[in-house]
């Protein structure tokens, strides 16, 4: 039955199937002809799929991050950062990279960021010299924190796959977060200087405190959101309502750049948004559950205790799979078809299974960036209107850095369950 | 003819998509309001979780129709973009086929699953769990006017003014 699944699976998707439907229906090929079970199954396990307290974050913070759009607060988190780091030759570059690490932990998504951001700071560069492919990819490339910095809808998805707590891997982000930022500004600032681009980024920068200030509501959201959360205040979920409201309250009363009117559209399209990703996390889960039905978690756990003698070799093999399986895959459908076959693996290894939510995110997120199926590089090319494929030649240093990051990231655990075992 | 039953089909497609961005904002008000209870009452309403679940549910199927009518499904287009026009529209019309057999399977043991666990009762809010089943076979029927609408009048030819005030939202 698996050889039907994935050949009916990868028919759907080169027929452009959409990824939802894609899955859906491979599962369906699945169940009807290759299994003995009824067709129910499918409605039941779509339904079951969904039926799940934490998931309910997912629509939330999409609605979140669409609100603080066109609140205003995009565009003061920007000038914000542009007054930390925009001082210097690439000073547009690296602003780009912090506004990004700060919009992650309001956006749970790594798009929503690209387009939030993008919008303000590729045609901001292409002012300043840069070339545009240049441009997109530093964008797409920072949009990446928008998953690794909580909150994170690939981590809900991964805990609810794998029965692990997303209080916990909203923890372990951070670190993770804060080291791949460095690491892309630090790649920013060679970058920039060593091309000649950007020599003149500090002009337009605003003093820090006034800036501070204009953008302080936005800058409380995260607080409120993550202190919350880690205080044990409120669960994911109610943290993401939460900023709902916060985010209204903001953008209608204090900023005063959206009113009653624009709501409508915004939560139009943030049911789209939704309705789309949760299509896949319901065909998803009915498909995890043929595979798990079919025994294969079991083969491929034998087999990896006969192939890797440690947790080193096995998270090797994890990080090469889901290189490729990102390149192709969507991140949804790819954590919820493979987290829960690898992670009771990775914890036979001793492996922590917060740690290696975080592994397979960063992971997954580095194929945000790699073509050909990279959602940010489409989201960048976009935004910055020109075709995708010509991104492709100066994507090779970030997709580098990124990278080298993740391997430190899968091979020191600390970085990203020092803050959990602090506080915990 | 033909174009008034589309324009049906955008009503239809309309009117679902209109429910389902109300239901999304019911359920934002749920899960605050059980925020909001535990602070107030040092309690949390337990009902407003499940009815949250629910109503998310429903708002995620209704919604399916205006996914497919805006293209704003996620399909991965690398192999049928680089196809010559033609070949484009004919994987188009398999897409479509494929699509409308998968919300047929929906409708059809979707509404089999509703009937078979009518007798089942949702926790803390005394109605059958039918209730929230019937999202599926419901909403895929809803759906079946917008899959169709994408193919035969694409969004990019009627993205007039309409659109154009979409995307300063967007």
């Amino acid at each position: 039955m698996n050889a039907a699944l994935v050949s009916a699976l990868i028919v759907f998707f080169v027929l452009s199937v959409p990824v939802g439907v894609a899955i859906g229906l491979a599962a369906i090929v699945g169940v009807g002809f290759f299994s003995p079970l009824p067709l129910l199954v499918v409605p039941q396990k779509i339904f079951t799929s969904l039926d799940s307290f934490p998931l309910l974050a997912v629509p939330f913070f999409i609605l979140a991050g669409n609100l603080m759009t066109h609140g205003g607060v995009s565009r003061r988190l920007v000038g914000f950062a542009k007054s930390l780091v925009g001082g210097v030759q690439g000073g547009l570059a690296s602003t780009c990279v912090v506004t990004c690490m700060i919009f992650a932990a309001i956006s749970g998504s790594s798009v929503a960021t690209t387009f939030a951001i993008g919008a303000i700071l590729v045609p901001a560069m292409a002012r300043h010299g840069y070339p545009l492919p240049m441009a997109a990819t530093i964008q797409a490339t920072s949009a990446e924190l928008g998953v690794i910095i909580p909150p994170s809808v690939p981590m809900i998805i991964f805990g609810v796959a794998t029965e692990t707590s997303v209080t916990q891997l909203f923890m372990a982000g951070i670190g993770p977060g804060l080291l791949v930022a460095a690491a892309l500004i630090v790649m920013t600032q060679v970058w920039c200087r060593v091309k000649g681009i950007g020599k003149r980024d500090g002009e337009e920068s605003e003093p820090i405190f006034a800036s501070f200030v204009d953008a302080f509501w936005a800058l409380m959201l995260p607080v409120i959101i993550l202190g919350g959360i880690y205080g044990g205040v409120f669960t994911p979920t109610e943290a993401a309502a939460v900023s709902v409201v916060y985010a209204l309250i903001v953008g209608l009363f204090v900023y005063r750049e959206m009113t009653i009117a624009d709501l409508p559209q915004i939560f139009r399209s943030a049911a789209v948004s939704t309705g789309a990703i949760m299509l896949i996390i319901a065909t998803a889960g009915l498909f995890s559950f043929l595979i798990s039905l079919s025994g294969l978690p079991n083969l491929i756990g034998g087999w990896a205790k006969e192939n890797f003698d440690s947790a080193i070799g096995f998270l090797l093999f994890v990080n090469a799979l889901l290189l490729v399986v990102g390149m192709f895959v969507e991140t949804s459908a790819a954590i919820l078809v493979l987290a829960p076959i690898l992670t009771p693996i990775a914890v036979g290894f001793g492996v922590d299974p917060v740690h290696f939510g975080i592994v397979v995110i960063v992971n997954l997120a580095l194929g945000m960036i790699t073509p050909p199926l990279g959602v940010n590089l489409f989201a960048a090319a976009q935004v910055a209107k020109i075709p995708v494929q010509r991104m492709f030649g100066s994507l090779v240093i970030p997709v580098a850095v990124v990278l080298a990051t993740l391997l430190l990231i899968t091979y020191v655990p600390q970085i990203s369950l020092f803050l959990r075992d602090v506080f915990t | 003819m033909r174009k008034t039953a589309f324009n049906v089909f955008e009503r239809v497609i309309s009117l679902t998509h209109n429910l389902a961005a109300a239901l999304l904002a019911l359920a934002t008000v749920l899960v605050f309001w059980q925020v909001v209870t535990r602070f107030l009452l040092g309690d949390a309403a337990a009902w407003s979780e499940v009815l949250a679940r629910g109503v998310v549910i429903w708002m995620v199927f209704l919604v399916a129709g205006a996914g497919f009518r805006l293209s704003a499904m996620i399909p991965l287009e690398f192999v049928r973009s680089v196809l010559p026009d033609h070949l484009q529209r004919v994987v188009g019309f398999v897409v479509m086929a494929l699509i409308l057999a998968f919300l047929g399977v929906l409708v059809w043991y979707g509404t089999a699953m509703t009937i078979r666990v009518s007798t089942q009762q949702v926790a803390m809010l005394g109605v059958p769990i039918s209730c929230f089943y019937a999202a599926i076979p419901v909403g895929a029927a809803l759906a079946v006017p917008g899959v169709l609408l994408e193919f035969f009048r694409p969004i990019d030819d009627v993205r007039g003014e309409a659109a154009a005030r979409d995307e300063v939202i967007e």
